[in-house]
């Protein structure tokens, strides 16, 4: 009962923050965002926005990129090549253009490995997890495994 | 950052510190390492965006210092009565260490908001790029040599201790 009346004041409180959090973020950026943008695009040309996407296709002196809510022709001199993820700061233009002034990019190769890392790093916290805790269905809670010392990572264990 | 890499940090600061409180060690650790991934429930956003759905917003409390702290709560929630503080104590504590990786990630705008509700200021030191993956590798190394180190002297204190008994 004590647990049930916790979680949902926690759950209230997180909600209330997320709620807070969304309906003012939007005052609090630097720079406006893609979704900013769309809403109202007249409103931010000739502001520095910001945007990302994946590079759809390249040209001289400019590039092509996918964002969320459409696609951009970005003007600038770097390199870039298809598939590489972008985020950009630039100057908004009218149809759907922008001056880059700062960019971050990814190649795609790197930006893929990211989730192939963390995925084998959550199957490994997974297995490490289970052979330390069992859930106990009955009372709903986790409870350690008697003989966890010896699947245990460190392999001490004296607090209990 | 990838989720390897706080899982390797975490990893590595519980065992150097279970050499002195035994609580970081043991099944504890693997505690402290999924507090360690905890504020990244918001990364939820990405499967979201395939979807055409931009939960961005709605998601970010997750990787707000106070948010993270309200999820290290409920799940603690989730452990028998009597471990629960211990528990959402080491959550929080892999939590800190998800922070003190990610804010040294570069951003090309804002960072980290680490003060809110308080404050609507990010921080971020602008040194290692979110797709690095030389940072991931020394990390899971060092992990690993920690790990094999401490096996070697537990291993010998144990053997030290058997033959000081027989003798």
């Amino acid at each position: 009962m004590r647990r049930g009346v916790i979680a949902v004041a926690l759950i209230c409180a997180f909600v209330v923050l997320a709620a807070y959090y969304q309906a003012n973020i939007t005052q609090h950026l630097d720079y406006p965002r893609e979704s900013e943008v769309s809403a109202n695009y007249a409103k931010y040309v000739g502001q520095n926005v910001t945007i990302s996407g994946s590079v759809v296709t390249t040209g001289v002196g400019s590039f092509q990129l996918n964002g969320m809510y459409g696609t951009y022709t970005i003007l600038s001199s770097q390199a870039v090549q298809r598939g590489e993820s972008v985020t950009l700061i630039g100057t908004l233009l009218p149809g759907n253009e922008l001056r880059a002034v700062k960019m971050f990019v990814s190649p795609q190769l790197w930006g893929e490995l990211v989730y192939v890392r963390s995925f084998i790093a959550l199957i490994v916290l997974v297995v490490l997890f289970f052979a330390s805790w069992r859930f106990d269905w009955r009372a709903l809670v986790f409870r350690p495994r008697e003989k966890a010392r010896e699947h245990n990572p460190i392999g001490e264990q004296k607090v209990e | 950052m990838d989720w390897m890499a706080h899982i390797a940090f975490a990893f590595i600061l519980c065992a150097l510190l279970s050499l002195r409180w035994p609580v970081f060690g043991g099944r504890n650790t693997v505690l402290v390492m999924i507090g360690a991934i905890l504020p990244d429930i918001f990364k939820l956003y990405l499967p979201l965006q395939l979807l055409h759905i931009d939960a961005q917003d709605s998601l970010m409390l997750f990787h707000i210092p106070i948010g993270t702290l309200l999820v290290c709560g409920l799940c603690a929630l989730l452990f028998e009565e009597g471990t629960r503080v211990r528990v959402f104590l080491l959550f929080t504590f892999g939590m800190v260490t998800h922070y003190a990786l990610d804010v040294l990630l570069i951003h090309v705008s804002g960072g980290l908001m680490l003060l809110y509700p308080l404050s609507w200021d990010t921080w971020a030191l602008q040194l290692v790029r979110p797709d690095n993956w030389l940072g991931t590798t020394i990390l899971v190394a060092a992990a690993v040599l920690v790990w094999l180190v401490l096996r070697v002297w537990s291993n010998r204190r144990v053997e030290r201790a058997v033959s000081t008994n027989h003798s």
